[in-house]
């Protein structure tokens, strides 16, 4: 997996690549802690995204909790269907 | 319905009734006109003459008496038969005044004389009011008057309507004076006498010839009706009888009148029994198009029992896939693929030539015998040799067919083949290539066909796709061929025989598009397995994951179906990591029918189908979505404990 930082100010923008699961969750999680604090409107781009678990929709509840504002964008069909599965499509602000 | 519709309907006869009504009425009114305007002048021309001839008469009785002097003496009864002349005139001639005075034109007066009515009561009170020497003044003296004093005969008619009625008269010069003033006699008739004239001789004349005109109106109306009205009303009948019941019973109009009707009718009975002739031939001509369908349904259903349009068989060493689509309802290509024993497996594809069902059955013979070949378990070249013999002894249509028969041996992996005419199948190895094979002879031609058997091997994950000429000869709508560089294409990076063939057909399909010369396409590809497929023994550890991911892909193909199920598993094996305490576990994958995974663990009892509560949302980063995820995911799910291990067997529809 890689993720790719961009921070301006107060909001940032996370773009992950790759696969998001049980192994590659932690590091997304890290990212996120080593932004600066002032930093409080998240973006997560999903656009190379080919893969999420249940442990990156885990790390997304987390991100969510800790950030002001949270949204997520160009995420794939496929990665559409799994937020799906979970409700989590009513709950996040996806773009 | 049909009644009121019947009654709106016009009637022929009622127009020409009313046609006919409406010239006798303009006829008769015209007739009557023209009556009366040449009555009218006949009778003034009358009135005239009558009046001059009384002027004549009246002239000589007074001559004839010694003059007008000595007749109209004063007190003698000289002027008595003047009186009887001119009422005997005045009767005659149904006057209703008839007098004879002198006009003063200087003081504008008429000077009477002597004045009859042909009225007995009127000639009472003329001889009281109108006697000898009664002068009655006159403001407008007619025109007419004053011409006959002065001695014209042709005087204009004057018309008066005073106290002595509504009249028209004359006035007519004598040849004699009174007084020193030229006698003149006045004849009036009343203007009702006149039109009652009138219309006698109107009425004379219209009435016999209304008559006459209605008399023989009836007789062309009764003809018409019977001659033509009624014969064309029942033609007109059997006409709605006979379109409302096509085919049913025959029409036939009983009429045999030797004119126009007569040969409308025949004409209408000679259509109505070719229409019924018709209709009966295109009924049975229909029935034996059904018919000749349903039978070509009932083939097409054999057929697709004999070449199904799918196969995927998915077995621990090897997978099969094929997929065949008839251009027609029945075709001429087919494919097979059994096991000869436990360890070989063996794949045919062939074309026969021509079409439809002589191609369909003759496809069907080729299938049995090359399969009951096969299944001896000799080569596949002595297979397809003694196929030939039996073919080449009943095929008196001279058909033929180009077969390619394949054995794999799973154990080894050896691949024998031989090819009777068939195109050259692709190898699938890292890159694919087409097979170099020794081409024998069609099979059904010729006795000794002569073919012969090659051999190569295939390792794990390496196949071999069969298909027909469909595949590498298919015409877009600009009429370019699919060819063999697409298909090379389309068979890169695949390593399953799902996969394979998926790609291929949907990459044939497309290119096909929506043109219409769709031939018959039939492809099969059979793989050997890799160690996936065969029960997996993992450590519950994360990093073991990637041998499962492998598996799944290698055995599935990378397709969106793939993804899903590595989901599920992930989440599966996740759990088994994080919370079992398993110190082993096992996944087996098999794909026959549907893919189905049954992971083994000896972790503490879990029943991930067990109800549990639902977490809000933000508690979610917890955990609690991977049930949920496989759940939703595949498409049954079972769980058993079972010597001291959780088994839990996901399945996944294929489609």
């Amino acid at each position: 997996m890689q993720i790719t930082k961009n921070i301006n100010g107060e909001s940032a923008v996370i773009a992950v690549e790759g696969w998001l699961d049980t192994r590659t969750a932690p590091e997304l999680g890290q990212a996120a802690d080593e932004l600066p604090a002032d930093v409080k409107a998240l973006e997560l781009d999903l656009s190379k995204l080919e893969y999420i678990s249940s442990a990156g929709l885990r790390q997304i509840v987390a991100l969510h909790k800790k950030m002001e504002k949270l949204s997520i964008t160009n995420a794939s069909a496929e990665i559409l269907d799994v937020f799906r599965m979970t409700g989590f499509d009513k709950r996040l602000d996806i773009r | 319905m049909k009644k009121a519709g019947r009654e709106k309907k016009g009637s022929v006869f009622r127009s020409i009734a009313a046609v006919f009504a409406a010239a006798i009425a303009v006829s008769c009114l015209i007739s009557a006109f023209v009556g009366s305007v040449s009555g009218a002048a006949e009778i003034r021309n009358n009135a005239h003459e009558h009046s001059a001839e009384a002027a004549q008469i009246i002239s000589d009785v007074i001559n004839g008496r010694g003059g007008i002097e000595t007749v109209f003496e004063s007190n003698t009864t000289n002027a008595v038969p003047i009186r009887k002349t001119l009422e005997f005139l005045a009767r005659g001639y149904d006057l209703e005044y008839l007098y004879l005075f002198t006009l003063d034109e200087e003081n504008d007066e008429y000077h009477y004389i002597i004045a009859v009515s042909c009225d007995d009561e009127q000639n009472a009170f003329l001889s009281e009011n109108r006697s000898l020497g009664t002068v009655v003044p006159v403001d407008d003296i007619p025109k007419c008057v004053v011409e006959a004093s002065h001695g014209s005969e042709d005087a204009d008619i004057i018309h008066d309507n005073n106290e002595f009625g509504n009249v028209i008269g004359w006035a007519y010069p004598l040849d004699m004076e009174y007084e020193g003033r030229r006698v003149l006699i006045g004849a009036e008739y009343l203007v009702s006498v006149i039109n009652e004239d009138i219309l006698e001789r109107v009425l004379i004349l219209v009435v016999p010839m209304t008559v006459v005109l209605i008399g023989a109106g009836a007789v062309m109306l009764f003809l018409t009706h019977r001659k033509i009205i009624v014969p064309v009303a029942e033609i007109s009948e059997h006409m709605r009888k006979f379109t409302e019941n096509y085919g049913g019973k025959k029409e036939k109009i009983d009429i045999t009148d030797n004119n126009e009707i007569g040969e409308i009718a025949s004409s209408f009975n000679k259509m109505s029994d070719d229409i019924h002739t018709l209709i009966a031939d295109n009924t049975a001509l229909n029935e034996v198009k059904l018919q000749a369908q349903i039978q070509l349904d009932i083939a097409r259903r054999i057929q697709s029992g004999i070449v199904p349009e799918n196969l995927s068989v998915i077995k621990p060493d090897h997978s099969v896939c094929a997929f065949a689509r008839a251009a027609r309802s029945v075709g001429g290509d087919f494919y097979d693929s059994f096991m000869i024993d436990d360890t070989h497996i063996c794949i045919v594809v062939g074309d026969v030539s021509g079409k439809g069902i002589t191609a369909a059955l003759f496809m069907t013979m080729t299938k049995t015998i090359i399969r009951e070949m096969l299944k001896l378990g000799i080569t596949p070249d002595e297979a397809l040799n003694r196929a030939n013999d039996e073919m080449c002894q009943s095929n008196p249509e001279g058909l033929f067919a180009t077969v390619f028969a394949a054995v794999l041996d799973l154990e080894t992996g050896v691949l024998q083949y031989a090819n009777a005419g068939h195109n050259p199948p692709l190898l699938l190895k890292e890159k694919p290539e087409f097979m170099k094979t020794e081409i024998g002879i069609a099979l059904g031609v010729f006795e000794d066909a002569g073919i012969v058997c090659e051999s190569t091997s295939l390792k794990g994950g390496e196949g071999i796709l069969l298909y027909t000429d469909g595949v590498t000869e298919a015409v877009d709508k600009s009429e370019s061929f699919y060819g063999t560089e697409r298909l090379l294409k389309a068979c890169e990076n695949c390593r399953t025989a799902d996969e394979t063939v998926a790609k291929v057909s949907s990459s044939v399909l497309d290119f096909y598009g929506g043109s219409p010369q769709f031939d018959d396409l039939t492809m099969i590809a059979l793989f050997r397995s890799g160690s996936a497929g065969k029960k997996l023994e993992l450590l519950p550890q994360p990093d073991e994951f990637d041998r499962i991911k492998e598996a799944v892909t290698e055995i599935i193909g990378n397709t969106p179906l793939c993804k899903k199920i590595v989901l599920a598993c992930d989440e599966v094996f996740t759990n088994i990591c994080s919370y079992s305490g398993a110190e082993k576990a096992f996944l087996t994958l098999d794909g026959s029918e549907c893919f189905t995974i049954t992971f083994t663990d000896d972790g503490i009892p879990f029943d991930p189908l067990a109800p549990r509560e639902e977490k809000d949302f933000d508690d979610l980063d917890t955990g609690g979505m991977g049930i949920g995820i496989v759940k939703q995911t595949a498409s049954s799910l079972t769980y058993k404990r079972e010597n001291g291990m959780n088994v839990l067997t996901l399945s996944f529809n294929k489609q």
